[in-house]
């Protein structure tokens, strides 16, 4: 939100707050619009992604994930209160990191187990940070990915249901952990 | 915010709290709402306890607060009441209480401040707690013609 004071209209009147929310609306567009996905299918079948720098290699079989990313674009024009409270919106750092995070550990599951995750729900908290979230048949895990003392982290809690072979911990948002990585296949 | 005129209460096991939720944020089709919805502020998850609201109440209320920085209403119509145990919020590890937190702002209150005597605040949330927060919750559907009705006439 550069250069956008969504907290200045907190002592204006009616249009001095429609005007700081036009103006937030047209920063949160120009973002949107700056922001690069690219997505295509290779000549031998994978998925070549592009993520602002970031390449990916996929495989096909992790289209969901890719298509579940692409969607979670929305949440980058989310303004201020977009929970009718005083919600934070997403900054876009904190989404790419997400899909970064998702592909990362998506592509080491596939390489080691030949298994293809299941797209998670991909949700913007109320404190800016964004939330990876899986039901699947035998196991169920939420990951939020968070800036804290300017390091990009990802705090994650699954267990198999009924607190069965619980996983819980702290890991930097921007590595692939095997330990963790071991454990996702059984989001599948 | 002025001292409430209510005693604070200990909330029994027993109980119920009422989380209103977003329908944006609820999976459409499930009606299971985000784990994002019990990402708790400052004070904790705000929540009501049942001894003094029903769903109904709830929402009248919310129909009478100003949005975030806003001197608009928020509309009842676009959020979806979810229903926790509080014995069964108070097992889960980390969990660290379910606290009786009402809010007076003045007799009458100001216009779009309304008290509630009602406000609790579940404290000590993580990842864990809100994964499973968002397994316990249970839809609880209210008559939302009446809703609209009483907001239309105290607005």
């Amino acid at each position: 939100m550069s250069g956008v004071n969504v907290a200045a209209g907190k002592n204006r009147g009616w249009r001095g707050q429609q005007r700081v929310k036009f103006f937030a609306r047209m920063e949160k567009e120009k973002q949107l619009s700056l922001l690069k996905i690219e997505a295509m299918l290779s000549s031998s079948g994978t998925i070549q992604m592009q993520l602002e720098g970031q390449s990916f290699s996929l495989p096909k079989e992790l289209s969901a994930i890719v298509q579940e990313i692409e969607n979670s674009k929305t949440i980058l024009s989310f303004e201020a209160g977009w929970d009718a409270e005083n919600a934070l919106p997403v900054d876009k750092e904190i989404w790419l990191q997400a899909s970064g995070f998702l592909l990362r550990y998506a592509l080491r599951v596939f390489n080691l187990f030949s298994l293809a995750l299941d797209a998670p729900d991909i949700n913007p908290c109320p404190n800016g940070s964004i939330d990876l979230s899986w039901r699947t048949k035998s196991a169920r895990m939420l990951v939020n990915i968070r800036k804290e003392n300017s390091e990009m982290l990802a705090f994650f809690y699954g267990d198999l249901y009924g607190n069965k072979m619980p996983i819980k911990g702290t890991v930097p948002a921007g590595t692939v952990e095997d330990h963790l990585a071991c454990w996702m296949k059984n989001l599948v | 915010m002025k001292n409430a005129p209510w005693e604070l209460e200990l909330i029994p096991d027993a109980s119920n709290v009422y989380r209103l939720i977003p329908s944006h944020m609820v999976k459409k089709g499930s009606r299971i709402p985000a784990e994002s919805m019990f990402v708790p502020d400052a004070d904790g998850l705000s929540v009501d306890w049942d001894k003094y609201a029903t769903p109904e109440e709830s929402l009248i209320r919310t129909g009478l607060t100003f949005r975030f920085n806003s001197q608009e209403f928020k509309d009842p119509a676009r959020f979806m009441v979810f229903k926790l145990h509080v014995g069964q919020v108070r097992k889960l590890e980390g969990v660290v209480e379910v606290n009786h937190t009402p809010v007076f702002h003045g007799n009458p209150p100001p216009t779009g401040r309304p008290n509630n005597r009602s406000h609790s605040s579940v404290t000590g949330t993580d990842e864990e707690v809100r994964l499973k927060l968002r397994d316990a919750a249970v839809e609880v559907m209210a008559d939302i013609v009446r809703v609209l009705e009483e907001v239309k006439a105290k607005r």
